[in-house]
């Protein structure tokens, strides 16, 4: 029998046929002398038997929907009655986030199509929060859900900066006075609307 | 006023002691073919030569961004030239560190936040990310100082990502199809 199995396994290596062969008369002498069943060899515990990370259990889909349709319920009823004191949003704009409230003020360094005294509307909202529920876009949040007005108060330069580069002993020195543009936006209004899916 | 030498004509006598007056009566630098009215002082900056009029306010202009130094160095011009030099040299250096420290502030400040409620800096950050809300390291440090309940709902989103992130990579536990392998499963 041993001999049979050698041709059949003849692509294999030669340190696996012996192992295959030292198992089979093993397990040829198991059964000869006590007839039981082979047991299987157990596998070594090492850092690679079992994840990194402690084992991690999900909660149940069905009860976690509930869940979710009933945060929902609360948040939209929350808005719809009007429960909110002060919000707050999260506002891309002119290429920097702001975490703006109502009657703020903000300083952008740069010109803006718009101007003194026009209402603008800002668009780019990440987050709006207030007391008791905050609505985290993923990553913008909707036109109709979120409304934030500002208006543009000044349009100004800024102070006279000096950009001084020198290099020592080497006779180089360059100066250059950069005076920015800035505006000054008033934040109105942040808006809410109930229009949550 | 000596009377000058006997007149020949009678016509012209009272002018030629006029003449002769007004010679002797020339002032020192008054030009004697103009009227007095029209003196010009045409060897006068012969003798007073300006080195340039502007030196003061060239000085100024260095010392006007001296005067809050400490030391000689506010009032001397040759002391605050240096300082000043190395002023503007600091402060355009300065520019660049600024946007590094933010940063780092930002950073450290998200980590002991999100340290309070049981994630790692880097957990947050790519969890977050996975659920695509872009909200930067500066806002996220803002929400964390004054905001507290949206932090902790941040944290909670993205430790409920990592979870799940967790369970995907293991999948449903059964090997590969394909692979041939010696390793018996240990019970």
């Amino acid at each position: 029998m041993a001999l049979n199995c050698v041709r059949l396994l003849g692509s294999w290596s030669r340190s696996r046929v012996r192992a295959a062969v030292s198992a089979l008369s093993s397990a040829a002498r198991y059964q000869s002398s006590q007839g039981s069943v082979i047991q299987p060899r157990k596998e070594a515990i090492t850092s690679l038997s079992k994840p990194p990370w402690s084992e991690v259990e999900l909660p149940d889909p069905a009860e976690e929907a509930k869940h979710h349709i009933e945060v929902v319920q609360n948040v939209k009823t929350l808005i719809s009655t009007g429960a909110y004191g002060r919000l707050f949003a999260v506002v891309h704009f002119a290429s920097r986030q702001w975490k703006v409230t109502s009657e703020d003020l903000i300083l952008i360094e740069n010109h803006i199509e718009a101007d003194c005294g026009d209402r603008i509307r800002l668009e780019k909202v990440l987050l709006v929060g207030g007391g008791d529920f905050t609505l985290i876009g993923r990553p913008l949040l909707g036109r109709d859900l979120v409304r934030v007005e500002a208006t543009v108060i000044e349009k100004t330069e800024s102070w006279p900066k000096i950009h001084f580069r020198f290099k020592r002993r080497k006779r180089y020195r360059r100066t250059r006075i950069n005076v920015q543009p800035q505006t000054v936006l008033r934040i109105n209004t942040i808006e809410v609307a109930p229009a949550l899916a | 006023m000596s009377a000058g030498p006997a007149p020949s004509a009678p016509g012209g006598v009272r002018a030629r002691g006029r003449a002769e007056a007004g010679l002797l009566r020339r002032r020192w630098g008054e030009s004697t073919l103009l009227p007095r009215s029209l003196m010009v002082f045409l060897s006068l900056s012969r003798w007073i030569r300006s080195r340039g009029p502007d030196r003061y306010w060239r000085h100024q202009e260095v010392l006007q961004h001296a005067r809050h130094f400490r030391g000689r160095k506010n009032r001397c011009y040759s002391l605050a030239v240096r300082a000043v030099r190395r002023a503007f040299f600091y402060s355009t250096k300065a520019k660049k560190l600024k946007k590094r420290n933010m940063r780092m502030l930002w950073i450290s400040r998200i980590a002991a936040g999100s340290r309070e409620h049981g994630l790692k800096y880097p957990a947050l950050i790519s969890n977050l990310i996975k659920c695509q809300v872009e909200l930067n390291r500066k806002v996220l440090a803002d929400l964390a100082i004054y905001e507290p309940k949206t932090f902790k709902s941040l944290a909670a989103l993205a430790k409920r990502r990592r979870e799940e992130g967790f369970s995907n990579a293991l999948g449903d536990g059964s090997e590969p199809t394909g692979i041939f392998s010696r390793i018996v499963h240990s019970d």
